[in-house]
């Protein structure tokens, strides 16, 4: 098991997310960053769906009661075991006894910590991802004790890859037109397409909130579908990013819709970083 | 000969296709989006969910589409298939609420503000039927429909940052209640006992889309009474 000595600044189990239960109101949730979180697992060999720990703009303080391998990817928050510094995106074999200390963020803003058959908590409506009316707890505390699997084969060979994503050069994103792009003004659309967005201080697991408004006539709609990465229009005209947690029905027009890539770039973003979007229709991707 | 749609097809993403109606939302409208829904669940494997909202079913695909022209042929014949738009197999449940103004903390401004006593206002709210629209805003956020005109009043211009879970609100031309404590901007009238949403049970919500609801006056007492018994586990909701 993992002792939480410390949870840093913000800390919580994440996964996949729900998809079953759309239909009842929950968020979808799961880690911010899939990309990062997926590659945890890979380098771990688990399977594409175990639980992580993400951990925001300031790391967790850990102790482990049992042997295991771990491996931390995402922001660089220069994670130490035993006070020695590990590098990110390699599996590292942990002792019964040793501790991992993570500090802030530099180079993004999220980093996940990945565990040797992934983290065991509680399984409720189909993910372990912690979130608000679900899960007991909607993140980690001190002295929460996390359950993992016990480890007897190690793989020969420890993987990692040498990769490091420069998440702060990274400002254009990939969006699609929404559903009521069509209504904005085309003042509004040059204003959305050709200028930068600043993230301001309201921005969460929930949504971001950008900075610059938008000046255009936008008719309320009937409470719609809403998905994470859905760019709301609020009738101040703030431009409202909803991330994962997000609801899953919303009254605001859906201007626009961030792509995956988008959305993983977004979660290491906080505030005062800088974005443009870059309009790609929908057909063009690959599959 | 293709058949004629009442939707249109709005792709918001590689995984993720959007069926539009542009009638204004009525109980026939929800039996028809009803009727799509469970029968593009049960006949399309490649769906990973579904979200409904008063004028759309939004689908979301495991896979991403390089185009969705394929999935539009598919769902045009299981629209064709379907032979008429019946209402779905629903349930009526009557849902215990304290009027009081121990809960219903907003319930004597609101009532100045559509000028009519809380005693009225009260026999309107729990002597209406409502009706399922969908689930969303919450995890169990009913969306209901079916409020009086009298009580359609605008959302408070600022929202309370807490509101208690089963706390029973007037928003615009809505009835909701919170299933959990939540920031929101409605008008609270009262509380309901009922635990409304239970992640740990086979079916965390207890009403689903097209249920009707209707809401029962019940005293202090009552509500101390039904809340121990939901504590303990041994209270049922009533239904028909």
């Amino acid at each position: 098991m993992i002792e939480v000595i410390h949870p840093g600044w913000i800390s919580t189990i994440q996964d996949q997310g729900r998809w079953n239960t759309l239909h009842l109101g929950v968020p979808i949730g799961g880690a911010m960053d899939q990309e990062a979180f997926q590659l945890a697992n890979a380098l771990l060999n688990n399977s594409q769906e175990d639980a992580v720990i993400e951990m925001s703009y300031i790391g967790a303080h850990l102790k482990f009661h049992q042997d295991t391998l771990i491996c931390i990817t995402g922001a660089d928050m220069d994670p130490k075991l035993n006070g020695k510094i590990i590098p990110n995106n390699k599996a590292i074999a942990i002792k019964e006894g040793d501790q991992i200390k993570c500090s802030h963020a530099v180079n993004g803003c999220r980093a996940y910590l990945g565990v040797y058959g992934g983290i065991q908590t509680e399984m409720l409506l189909g993910s372990k991802s912690q979130a608000k009316g679900i899960t007991r707890s909607s993140k980690l505390a001190k002295k929460n004790i996390l359950p993992i699997v016990t480890s007897s084969t190690k793989p020969s060979r420890f993987a990692h890859i040498a990769f490091k994503k420069q998440y702060e050069s990274f400002c254009d994103i990939k969006v699609y037109p929404g559903p009521e792009y069509d209504e904005l003004s085309p003042a509004a659309i040059q204003a959305l397409t050709q200028s930068s967005f600043t993230i301001s201080k309201n921005n969460d697991r929930m949504a971001y909130c950008l900075n610059e408004k938008i000046v255009s006539p936008a008719s309320t709609i009937w409470t719609s579908p809403v998905l994470p990465g859905t760019v709301q229009l609020t009738p101040d005209g703030t431009l409202l990013i909803l991330m994962r947690d997000a609801q899953v029905t919303g009254g605001y027009p859906r201007i626009l819709q961030l792509s995956d890539e988008a959305m993983n770039c977004l979660a290491q973003k906080t505030t005062s970083n800088q974005i443009r979007f870059i309009l790609t229709p929908v057909n063009d991707v690959k599959g | 000969m293709k058949p004629l749609l009442p939707f249109s097809f709005f792709q918001l993403h590689p995984k993720a296709l959007l069926l539009q109606w542009k009638q204004e939302p009525s109980d026939h409208l929800l039996n028809e989006i009803l009727t799509v829904k469970s029968e593009l669940s049960s006949n399309l494997k490649e769906i990973h969910g579904i979200t409904q909202g008063y004028q759309s079913l939004l689908i979301l695909l495991k896979k991403p589409l390089v185009s969705s022209k394929k999935l539009q042929k598919k769902i045009t014949t299981i629209y064709a298939g379907i032979n008429r738009f019946e209402s779905p197999q629903s349930k009526h449940w009557t849902l215990p609420v304290c009027y009081d103004s121990a809960f219903g903390n907003d319930l004597h401004t609101l009532s100045k503000q559509l000028e009519i006593d809380s005693t009225t206002l009260i026999e309107f709210h729990s002597g209406s039927l409502y009706r399922v629209q969908f689930i969303g805003f919450l995890p169990g956020f009913l969306y209901l429909n079916g409020l009086p005109k009298a009580l359609n009043a605008e959302r408070k211009s600022i929202p309370s940052p807490k509101v208690q879970a089963g706390a029973v609100a007037i928003g615009g031309a809505q009835t909701g209640i919170y299933p959990i404590e939540s920031p929101g901007g409605w008008h609270i009238i009262g509380n309901t006992p009922v635990n409304l949403f239970n992640p740990e049970a086979k079916s965390p919500c207890f009403a689903q889309s097209g249920d009707h609801v209707t809401f029962e006056p019940i005293s202090q007492k009552e509500y101390t009474q039904i809340k121990k018994a939901v504590a303990k586990g041994t209270y049922s909701l009533k239904y028909d």
